[in-house]
C-alpha cells in the first residue's frame, strides 16, 4: 500500500514539473516568435 | 546580435516543443514504474526498501558534476574569447549544478536517516546529518558555488566580474571531483556510504533503472539550462533592438524580473552604445 502511495506521489510530482517546464517552454517560444516579427 | 541569432533556435515537435523534451515524460514515468514495481529491495542495505533512493540521489550528484564542468568550460572560453555570452552560459551552468547538488544533499539526508539512523524508529528530526566524509564534501561544494554567486553579486564592473568569476568557476570545478571521489576515499576518513554499489551491488533491474534515471536527469537539467539561456537571449535581443531603434530598453511584452546574466548584457550594451555615440 505504502509503495503505491509513494509511486502515485512520484508520478504527480514529476509530471507536474514536466508540464510546468513545458508551459514555460511554449510561452518562451511564443515570446520569441513575437519578437522575431 | 550575431551572437544572439547564432544561438536562437526553432523547436521542432508537437506544440512547438522538441521531441527529446517530450521523451522525458515517458522516461521519468518509466523510471518511477521500474523503481517501485520492477527493482526489488536491496538486501545488502540496512533498510532494503529505501535503497531505491539511489535512483534519485546518485544521478543528481553525477549530473551536478557535469554542469560544474560545463561552467568551467564556458569560463575558459570566456577567458580566451572575451564574449559576454560565455560568461552567462558559465553562470547558468553553475546555477544548474548548484541546484542538483542541493537536491542530491537533500535526498542524501533522507537516505542518511533511513539507512544509518534507524529510519522511522528514530525521532523525526534525527539522523539527517552524520558528518560523513561524502556529506561534508558535498556541503563544501555547495559553499564553494554559493560563494561563486556571492562573488558575482558583489562585483559591479561587468567585465571584471566576468573575469573573476570565470577564474573562480574553473578553480571551483577542479575541486569538485577531488571532493566527490578522492577525499572521501582516503584511508583516514571512514565513510558510511556503501562502496562499489554502482559497480557490483546492483542487479539488472537496478542498473537499468539507475542509468535511465541518469539519462532523465541529464535531459531535464539540459532543458532547464536551455530555458534560462533562451530568457537571457530574448532579453538581450530586445535590448539590442531597443538600442538600435533608439526606443530605449522598455520591452513591449514584459519578461519577468531581469536575471543577473541579463543585467550583465544590459550594462555591456549600454556601455557600447555610449561609446558609439561618443565616437559619432
Amino acid at each position: 500500500m505504502e509503495l503505491y502511495v509513494v509511486l502515485a506521489t512520484s508520478v504527480l510530482v514529476w509530471s507536474g514539473l514536466f508540464f510546468y517546464m513545458l508551459s514555460l517552454d511554449r510561452k518562451l517560444t511564443r515570446l520569441e516568435e513575437r519578437d522575431r516579427q | 546580435m550575431q551572437q544572439v541569432n547564432r544561438t536562437a533556435r526553432r523547436s521542432a515537435g508537437p506544440m512547438g516543443v522538441a521531441l527529446w523534451k517530450w521523451a522525458l515524460l515517458p522516461l521519468i514515468m518509466g523510471v518511477i514504474c521500474m523503481a517501485y514495481l520492477w527493482a526489488g529491495n536491496l538486501q545488502n542495505f540496512m533498510s532494503p526498501e529505501t535503497a531505491r533512493i539511489i535512483f534519485w540521489h546518485v544521478p543528481m550528484a553525477m549530473v551536478s558534476l557535469v554542469w560544474f564542468a560545463a561552467s568551467a568550460w564556458y569560463s575558459v572560453r570566456y577567458l580566451r574569447r572575451g564574449q559576454p555570452f560565455d560568461d552567462d552560459r558559465a553562470a547558468i551552468a553553475a546555477e544548474i549544478g548548484l541546484m542538483t547538488t542541493v537536491l542530491a544533499t537533500l535526498t542524501g539526508a533522507i537516505f542518511s536517516k533511513m539507512q544509518w539512523a534507524g529510519g522511522l524508529n528514530s525521532k523525526w528530526y534525527e539522523g539527517y546529518w552524520q558528518w560523513d566524509p561524502k556529506q561534508t564534501a558535498i556541503l563544501v561544494v555547495i559553499l564553494i558555488f554559493g560563494a561563486y554567486f556571492g562573488l558575482r553579486m558583489s562585483v559591479e564592473d561587468t567585465e571584471r566580474r566576468a573575469r573573476l568569476s570565470a577564474v573562480y568557476s574553473v578553480l571551483g570545478a577542479l575541486t569538485v571531483p577531488l571532493l566527490y571521489w578522492v577525499l572521501p576515499h582516503l584511508p583516514i576518513f571512514a565513510s558510511l556510504h556503501p562502496t562499489d554499489t554502482i559497480k557490483q551491488g546492483m542487479d539488472t533491474p537496478y542498473r537499468v533503472t539507475f542509468w535511465t534515471s541518469t539519462l532523465f536527469f541529464t535531459g531535464i537539467t539540459l532543458w532547464a539550462y536551455q530555458l534560462k539561456l533562451r530568457v537571457a537571449e530574448l532579453s538581450l535581443r530586445r535590448m539590442l533592438s531597443g538600442a538600435a531603434t533608439g526606443a530605449g530598453s522598455a520591452p513591449t511584452v514584459a519578461v519577468r524580473r531581469p536575471r543577473p546574466e541579463v543585467a550583465t548584457h544590459r550594462a555591456a550594451v549600454k556601455e557600447q552604445a555610449a561609446i558609439q555615440q561618443g565616437e559619432r
